[in-house]
């Protein structure tokens, strides 16, 4: 009798968790898009920002929140990954390995408040990047290598030792087994968080707030050499992003219709990270899919 | 049952044999460490060729221990460590400088639980024969003559290219089979490989084995005593990471000569 009522008493606490959840969910979205989906047109995608007139559009801050993003991954990926397949794989238990993982620990919970701050000191002073692409994005490397590493070495992981050792136990090498057999089946978890991370880089505004500057350049979409001052391209200029946009429209914004341009640039930014989130799920089973030659 | 009457009448040609046959592999003193923990402790004992050697004994007795041990599978282990020597052509496979990679591909391996790589049948068939370097067109003809080692090639030939975990369980473990022979061993390792299967997958897993003997040399590890009795040649009974007792099939389980060996077949433990 008692053993009942507390299996439905569970049951009934988690479905209420899961409820919440989603309704929260559910009207946050709801919110955002009502809000902000009557201002967003073509209009609006592709007209420059103005600072003070009527009728800005947020053109050259969605391409920024891109091209950062795609600079990004392409400092983090790849020493993410190989960073994960050491950790899962090579690294031997130890000291040595522990800083290592208590490092990679560390950098992901770092407020990235300071991580922008470091990226000021160290990208945008230090290295004498200024306020540029190139500075937001060493910085939002700081805050993404960890998620990756993590991501990559759980995947890896959670693949069953049986599949290593039957490779092994062929004559492979351990590399080739890492390569051939590991890295694939350990890679849609992989994709799916490194698509799920580009959500959160693609939405983050704290990190670079100092490093990639709050002011963009109006671009010259029809020059594409990467040294030209107002080309889409240079990596060396300041690039304000959506969500800095955000930001900075809502609490220094001077033109009148600044409430309809943070809520469309806000719908904007939530239906891009979403787009995010469902191709990381779409694609990785895809892929694994594939890999595996089930259907 | 069949199987046991036809081992019994065949075993006067059999022993005759025995006496001529040099062992594959000779282990000598060979002791096996976790750590503090000695789980193998100084076994010596012959392997012979093409004939298909038992190690029983209740679990944790060391014998998967002893198996893995003879293709450095053990080596994924850091703790563990090995004394003694198994000698095979000439070498010590215990030797530092032995390249484990060319050993693994002569002494091959399969599991207890059913391994198959999550791709497509022939994929596992050809993943190693990759990494070997063997060209495109030689494959096709590996991928079919070792598949019909195994006896799985009818159940598969129309589906080379659907994926491996669709097959049973039955079939996955035919499927590593298969795979191991790809590569031409001279020595196959069966850690326990029925042990996860039905009775029939079984029955089926156990003929091969008769069958692929005239060919390879095999060596089986079984929880099962039964089996061992029907499939295999020489038996080893370990207890304790000791080597209780080492000898023909039909002698050890007719009439062991150690108190624990009978206590165990008989049932009195396990």
């Amino acid at each position: 009798m008692n053993r009942r009522i507390t299996n439905k008493l569970a049951t009934i606490v988690f479905v209420l968790c899961a409820a919440i959840m989603s309704i929260t969910l559910v009207y946050l979205l709801g919110y955002i898009l009502t809000s902000g989906l009557s201002y967003v047109d073509m209009d609006f995608l592709t007209s420059n920002s103005s600072s003070f007139q009527e009728g800005g559009g947020i053109k050259n801050q969605l391409w920024n929140s891109f091209y950062i993003l795609v600079v990004t991954m392409i400092f983090s990926v790849p020493l993410g990954v190989l960073g994960g397949i050491y950790l899962a794989e090579y690294a031997k238990p130890g000291k040595l390995t522990n800083v290592i993982r208590t490092s990679v620990e560390v950098l992901s919970s770092l407020p990235s408040i300071v991580v922008g701050m470091f990226g000021l000191l160290v990208f945008v002073q230090y290295a004498g990047l200024g306020y540029s692409i190139i500075a937001g994005a060493l910085a939002l490397t700081v805050f993404n290598l960890p998620i990756i590493v993590r991501v990559t070495e759980d995947s890896l992981r959670a693949i069953p030792v049986k599949q290593k050792n039957a490779s092994l136990a062929l004559g492979i090498t351990h590399w080739h087994t890492v390569k051939t057999v590991l890295v694939p089946a350990a890679f849609p978890g992989i994709l799916t968080g490194v698509l799920l991370s580009a959500g959160r880089v693609f939405g983050e505004a704290a990190a670079l707030l100092f490093t990639a500057g709050l002011s963009t350049r109006n671009l010259d979409f029809g020059t594409w050499d990467p040294f030209d001052s107002t080309s889409p391209l240079n990596p060396f200029r300041s690039a304000e992003t959506l969500s800095v946009h955000i930001w900075k429209v809502n609490s220094q914004g001077i033109m009148p219709d600044l409430d309809a341009i943070a809520n469309g640039s806000a719908a904007v930014l939530i239906i891009f990270v979403l787009i995010f989130n469902v191709t990381a799920r779409v694609i990785g089973n895809m892929i694994f899919n594939k890999i595996t030659g089930s259907k | 049952m069949d199987m046991v009457e036809n081992n019994m009448k065949t075993k006067p040609l059999d022993k005759s044999k025995e006496i001529n046959s040099v062992p594959l592999l000779q282990l000598d003193e060979l002791s096996v460490y976790y750590g503090e923990n000695h789980a193998v402790k100084n076994v010596s004992m012959p392997i012979e060729e093409n004939k298909v050697t038992a190690f029983i004994g209740p679990s944790g007795c060391g014998k998967s221990t002893l198996l893995r041990t003879i293709n450095r599978m053990n080596d994924q282990i850091s703790i563990a460590r090995y004394e003694g020597n198994i000698e095979y052509e000439g070498l010590n496979l215990l030797e530092k400088n032995i390249d484990v990679v060319a050993l693994r591909k002569e002494i091959g391996m399969v599991f207890q639980e059913p391994n198959p790589f999550p791709k497509p049948i022939k994929e596992n068939i050809t993943h190693a024969l990759k990494f070997m370097g063997m060209k495109k067109k030689d494959m096709e003809e590996v991928v079919e003559n070792s598949l019909k080692q195994a006896a799985i090639w009818d159940e598969v030939k129309d589906r080379l290219k659907s994926s491996a975990l669709s097959l049973s369980g039955g079939q996955q473990q035919r499927l590593c089979i298969a795979r191991a022979l790809a590569l031409k061993p001279r020595v196959l390792l069966l850690d326990e490989p029925t042990s996860a299967l039905d009775p029939i997958s079984s029955a089926k897993v156990e003929d091969l084995i008769i069958e692929l003997k005239k060919h390879y040399t095999i060596v089986i590890v079984t929880h099962n005593m039964e089996q061992a009795a029907r499939i295999s040649d020489n038996t080893a009974f370990m207890y304790n990471g000791d080597l209780v007792e080492f000898g023909n099939t039909s002698q050890l389980f007719t009439n062991p000569k150690e108190k624990r060996t009978e206590d165990y077949i008989s049932g009195k433990f396990s």
